[in-house]
């Protein structure tokens, strides 16, 4: 398995590459009415208005700071049967992994929101906590942003 | 974070004192032999990002994520550019096997065409080297430039369907992009017998580059080095 790297405030994380689409710089985003605080807003994708989450906002309460090594991670996302893209932003991304599947652990979460972290792979003395995108969003979030 | 922000600004630009771009006295050295491969180096390059944006920077951005990608521009061909005399050539980069440091070649008895200079290791294979500079009757001479910066002499080891051949050159300056660019007709009176191989001029502002008719090339390399 081939992930994506990147850092918060505190940990490291992964998503699978095969789910990224492209990582772009921080841009201006429109902000989404009723949304929660970590839907940062929406913007324009070459022609398609893709929502935007703060993982560090979700994961550790604390927005990611407005700097140059703060990117958006693009992601596909099924939403229902239709392929939707998600921007994840995140710190860091600066380096891929090579991991063998059988050293990924998953741990018991109990909490419903925090199921999308219940991979966990230990690499070179890191902990890094795996995003699974599916289980990214509750029904209610995503029925919000990606309800046509 | 703290601590490697720490240990950056005690060891400051460590890398151009006790370095590889200093004394190479650090002892770090031993264990990451080239201060690339130092996490001290590698975390005060990411610190570089650890700053806010310039201004009109996000606004750029937001500007060319909502276009339509210019696909156009993945197609575009490049080509790699290098000297021999005083001339530039550029040869297309899909035919660049390498570029490697000058080596030795290894004449070979009773070669009668002076374009064949030899044989050549490229990764513990025999290869044969040739030379442009007399297919291209151009003189190997020094050009002027190297009076103000240090040139490095390199070879080329170009492939057409699984053969590769080596060739010496003066310099290497890069590749570029031909984009949108048309290459104007090669000079109708040349010096030398380069301007065969040539099927176009590109210009590049400072210069002008003679670009590779590699069908030609090819078929001359194998036709002078087989027969």
């Amino acid at each position: 398995m081939q992930l994506l790297l990147f850092e918060l405030e505190k940990h490291f994380f992964a998503l699978d590459s095969k789910e990224v689409i492209e990582i772009i710089p921080l841009l201006k985003l429109t902000s989404i009415p009723k949304a929660p605080g970590y839907v940062k807003g929406v913007f324009n994708y070459r022609g398609t208005a893709v929502p935007v989450i703060d993982l560090s906002s979700l994961i550790e309460n604390t927005d990611t700071p407005n700097i140059l090594s703060s990117r958006i991670i693009l992601v596909n996302y099924k939403f229902k049967n239709d392929k939707k893209i998600l921007g994840i932003i995140s710190r860091r991304v600066v380096e891929i992994l090579k991991v063998d599947d059988n050293l990924i652990d998953e741990v018991q979460l109990n909490n419903e929101e925090s199921k999308f972290l219940s991979k966990v792979i230990k690499f070179e003395k890191r902990m890094v906590h795996i995003v699974e995108v599916t289980n990214l969003l509750n029904e209610n979030v995503k029925n919000l942003l990606f309800s046509e | 974070m703290k601590k490697i922000e720490k240990e950056i600004e005690s060891k400051k630009n460590c890398w151009t004192s006790i370095g590889v771009w200093g004394d190479s006295s650090c002892k770090e050295l031993e264990k990451f032999i080239h201060c690339r491969n130092c996490p001290v180096f590698s975390d005060a390059g990411l610190n570089l990002f650890e700053q806010e944006h310039p201004s009109g920077y996000i606004d750029e951005w937001t500007n060319v994520i909502s276009k339509e990608k210019d696909i156009s521009l993945v197609d575009e061909q490049t080509f790699l550019v290098f000297r021999l005399g005083d001339e530039w050539f550029g040869i297309s980069s899909k035919f660049i096997f390498e570029i490697m440091e000058l080596k030795t070649v290894h004449s070979l008895p009773q070669t009668k065409d002076i374009i064949i200079k030899g044989i050549v290791n490229v990764r513990g294979e025999i290869k044969i080297a040739i030379s442009l500079h007399d297919l291209f009757t151009i003189e190997e001479q020094k050009s002027k430039k190297e009076k103000t910066k240090k040139i490095y002499k390199r070879m080329i080891a170009i492939t057409k369907d699984k053969n590769i051949w080596v060739f010496p050159v003066d310099e290497i300056y890069g590749i570029f992009k031909l984009g949108n660019k048309t290459l104007s007709d090669p000079p109708s009176t040349a010096k030398n017998s380069s301007v065969n191989f040539i099927k176009g001029v590109y210009d590049a502002e400072t210069f002008r580059i003679g670009y590779i008719d590699e069908q030609k090339l090819f078929a001359t390399i194998i036709k002078r080095v087989y027969s």
